[in-house]
């Protein structure tokens, strides 16, 4: 598959922290791409001659075509860690890193935030809430004791696979194991610590006090319904935290909710999807890692950018773009019945004033102009008349008349394939 | 010392395999499997080594399923509408294809959901008791394992130094408590074919009965149960180019009578009159219910496919796979085997990297991803031998027929450029 050769410029005059070209030197890869005359990048916007790059294209070929002298030479060292993405795209990436890489990442994002600055990576404690990790050499799923699941200080409270499976048991586990272990943070998928603190509310467990001092939310996008929730049990700043495996992280929120760039080894820019709705694909160029540095990479996923034609134009640099939200991935994107691009990002916020009782959802878009709205109710009970007539007023407004919306209330909505929830299929 | 197959041809070791490639029977026949033909996405051919998971489905095969679904949906045995009749008359073919093919009569063949339920359809027809004593040997998957430890007590038989079952440990390990010898065919692991005629011989001079675990082994060469003289066989059709959901499980004729239904429900009675239950003889006291007819009627389809290419050839085939596959993964030293292999040996190849950090999950992904070859990682449900070697999982490699040599070089050059992983 050849890279796209969409080209934007980000307008962007500042010279370039770091040498991009001897970074890239040597990569089959970029080789590949540019038929061996590889541009020279002095500046971010000598950037914009080059090619944007999709994810099957990085992933192709691994590792020869990342192979290099200084890649072989730590590879025989056993310097290096091995990863592999799936993220949400169809496509999963293998990447080759050094050792406890994460962990200068972490030190990397913590400084954009000034409760998380504190944060001693590798000594203080922080647990984490996620999809149960299992892979050859690790693995968190099943029986896994406590003492196996804490690396680097960092204890993985999950071993199963669907969190709507966790019982009693297990609840009354990881909070026990919270209270032993006294994370300063817990970094969580929103969908699970959302489930994690209403199955604890549903089954009478207590959750441990002290609460931890805050929350970071990251792994897939939250949804404001997740997010109130778990500000109502769990009253302590939440940030959300965006990133990818082969990328790091990008963005990391404050208090006042803003979302800043964590710029450290990275510089991002906005590419147009739909600027009428100020919809914009995020492009990032990425040398955190050495072994595998991603020039101007289109992560898939979209983010909304009020205002963004003028934002964009004005700003020399796009890291400096404030963004409103997380879209999700253009993949999932779906239309109005005006042609209106509709993202889960847009979805999320129209419907979360309507009501305060869905705990999650998933909305299916089927033919004929019907719409099918899979929710999990906070409390036991069906969503009123009135919130179920606000949230069809909703989804009308955003995908057209005439539209039907059907309402199924679920005990529980199955994850995907990769852990995570899909709010919009 | 070569061991004697039951039937089919092995090749001497010192004939340079590349002279002997059945070239005739692998053209001939990748056509016919649409995964062998698609375009790949990595750039290279794809490359299914996985066979001892499941093969490929040829189109006939496919054909068979849709076309039920398309031209004749029917229930099998219970009317005798227009399509009910082609129904039946198809899906008694089958079994008596079967039959045929595995040298049983028809009325030996039952057909379940697989080879793991026909194993558990056979622990509860013989009606164990905790005392009871099951031998297996160390070989077997958790399928030919499980079963049995639940209801009796099972004795493991370790292999010899040449990876097959040690006989003389088989004979010591029978005692009068002894019900059942449950015995694979051949490894899913470690690719040796076992002594199983001998070790049917052993336990009958003792009175007890024998279970064979043919599932990789059928399809593969010719397995006659009337010859090997086992009471119980079971296999998957899944594991012969036939669909999932489909097993067999062979009872030998004169036991009928002394087994009990343990499943019940339609299509098994003759009758029932004032609350006495008669019921049917034959395979049918032990199919309750509405069988997987779709999947059987393309069972039958696999089973003509293999029967026209012919067991001999395939298995001519498969050893040259064999000892080619030997030969060119042999060659690294970074690798180990960490299984004897046995001279009566099948296409399979397990090995890992002598680094015990090397993360095999992360090397079967690239070779997947990269170089379009599907392989197996892990414990491939055989943890008892795994244990008992001291190895932490391994890849498995698994040849079928429609493999070719120039795909065993695609491994190859794949293991080769990945060596900085494992070196």
């Amino acid at each position: 598959m050849s890279p796209s050769v969409l080209r934007t410029a980000p307008r962007q005059v500042d010279g370039l922290k770091w040498d991009i070209n001897s970074l890239i030197d040597g990569i089959p890869l970029y080789k590949l791409l540019y038929g061996g005359r590889i541009p020279t990048f002095r500046s971010s916007a000598d950037l914009a001659s080059a090619l944007i790059v999709d994810k099957s294209y990085f992933a192709r070929g691994f590792p020869s075509n990342w192979m290099t002298p200084r890649l072989h030479a730590a590879l025989t060292a056993r310097q290096v860690e091995f990863a592999t993405t799936s993220g949400t795209t169809s496509d999963r990436m293998q990447v080759i890193r050094k050792k406890d890489w994460w962990q200068d990442e972490y030190r990397r994002t913590y400084r954009y935030n000034p409760r998380m600055v504190d944060f001693e990576v590798g000594t203080d404690h922080k647990a984490l809430l996620t999809t149960a990790i299992c892979s050859n050499t690790v693995c968190y799923l099943e029986q896994a004791p406590y003492d196996d699941r804490i690396l680097n200080n960092a204890l993985y409270l999950n071993t199963t696979a669907d969190p709507n499976q966790w019982r009693k048991s297990d609840l009354e586990r990881m909070c026990g194991e919270i209270a032993r272990f006294q994370p300063i943070y817990i970094d969580a998928d929103p969908a699970y610590l959302t489930l994690f603190l209403h199955l604890c509310a549903v089954h009478g467990v207590t959750v441990p006090y002290p609460l931890p001092r805050y929350i970071t939310l990251s792994y897939e996008m939250t949804t404001q319904f997740c997010r109130r929730y778990i500000q109502a049990r769990w009253p302590v700043p939440t940030y959300d935290l965006y990133g990818a495996t082969e990328i790091g992280y990008l963005y990391l929120q404050a208090d006042d909710g803003t979302l800043t760039r964590s710029r450290d080894l990275s510089l991002v820019e906005l590419a147009p999807y739909n600027v009428e709705h100020d919809l914009y694909y995020l492009i990032v160029t990425s040398v955190k890692n050495e072994y595998m540095p991603l020039i101007r990479y289109r992560i898939g996923d979209l983010v909304k950018v009020p205002g963004g034609r003028d934002h964009i134009a004005a700003k020399s640099s796009h890291d400096d773009v404030p963004i409103a939200y997380f879209c999700g991935r253009a993949g999932d994107v779906r239309r109005a019945k005006s042609g209106r691009p509709i993202t889960a990002g847009d979805v999320d916020h129209a419907l979360s004033p309507a009501t305060d009782q869905v705990l999650l959802y998933q909305i299916t878009v089927l033919a004929d102009d019907e719409i099918v709205f899979r929710y999990v109710p906070v409390s036991d009970q069906e969503l009123s008349r009135g919130d179920r007539e606000t949230l069809t007023q909703c989804l009308v407004d955003i995908f057209g008349s005439p539209c039907h919306i059907r309402f199924t209330r679920e005990r529980a909505i199955a994850p995907e394939i990769s852990g995570k929830f899909a709010t919009l299929k | 010392m070569m061991q004697t197959r039951l039937s089919g041809p092995t090749i001497a070791a010192n004939v340079d395999p590349a002279e002997r490639q059945s070239k005739p029977l692998t053209t001939s026949v990748r056509g016919d499997f649409p995964l062998l033909i698609r375009e790949s996405t990595t750039g290279r051919p794809s490359v299914y080594l996985d066979n001892a998971a499941t093969t490929l489905k040829p189109q006939p095969v496919i054909d068979a399923i849709s076309a039920y679904y398309r031209e004749y949906t029917s229930n099998v045995g219970r009317a005798n509408h227009q399509f009910a009749e082609i129904v039946n008359a198809k899906f008694e073919s089958c079994r008596e294809n079967v039959a045929s093919f595995m040298g049983a009569k028809k009325r030996e063949v039952i057909f379940t959901s697989g080879c793991t339920d026909s194993i558990n359809l056979a622990s509860m027809l013989l009606n164990l008791e905790r005392d009871d004593e099951v031998v297996v040997s160390i070989l077997e998957h958790h399928s030919n394992y499980l079963p049995w430890q639940s209801r009796a007590r099972v004795k493991t038989v370790l292999t010899d130094g040449t990876g097959v079952i040690d006989l003389d440990r088989l004979r010591d390990a029978i005692t009068p408590r002894t019900r059942l010898v449950a015995l694979t065919y051949l490894s899913n692991v470690t690719g040796n074919v076992q002594p199983v005629r001998e070790a049917i011989r052993i336990a009958r001079e003792r009175g007890v009965l024998v279970f064979i675990d043919a599932a990789q082994a059928m399809g593969h060469f010719p397995v006659d149960v009337t010859e090997l003289g086992c009471d119980f066989l079971a296999f998957s059709a899944h594991k012969m180019l036939g669909p999932t959901g489909v097993g067999v499980l062979y009872i030998r004729e004169d036991l009928h009578r002394h087994l009990r239904p343990v499943r019940y429900g339609g299509g098994m009675v003759s009758n029932i009159k004032h609350g006495a239950v008669t019921y049917r003889d034959g395979p049918a006291m032990f199919e309750a219910g509405t069988p997987n007819i779709e999947g059987i009627l393309a069972f039958g389809a696999a089973v003509s496919y293999i029967q026209r290419l012919g067991l001999p050839a395939i298995a001519q085939r498969l050893n040259e796979l064999e000892q080619y596959g030997w030969k060119q993964l042999s060659q690294f030293e970074e690798l180990i085997f960490p299984f004897p292999r046995h001279a009566d040996h099948a296409a399979i190849f397990t090995f890992r990297p002598r680094s015990e950090t090397c993360d095999l999950s992360f090397l079967v992904q690239i070779l997947s991803d990269t170089y379009g070859i599907a392989l197996n990682q892990g414990y491939q449900c055989s943890q008892p031998l795994y244990e008992w070697r001291g190895v932490r999982g391994a890849i498995r490699t698994s040849l079928y027929f429609y493999n070719t040599f120039s795909e065993i070089d695609q491994l190859v050059d794949g293991l080769r450029e990945l060596r900085p992983f494992f070196a």
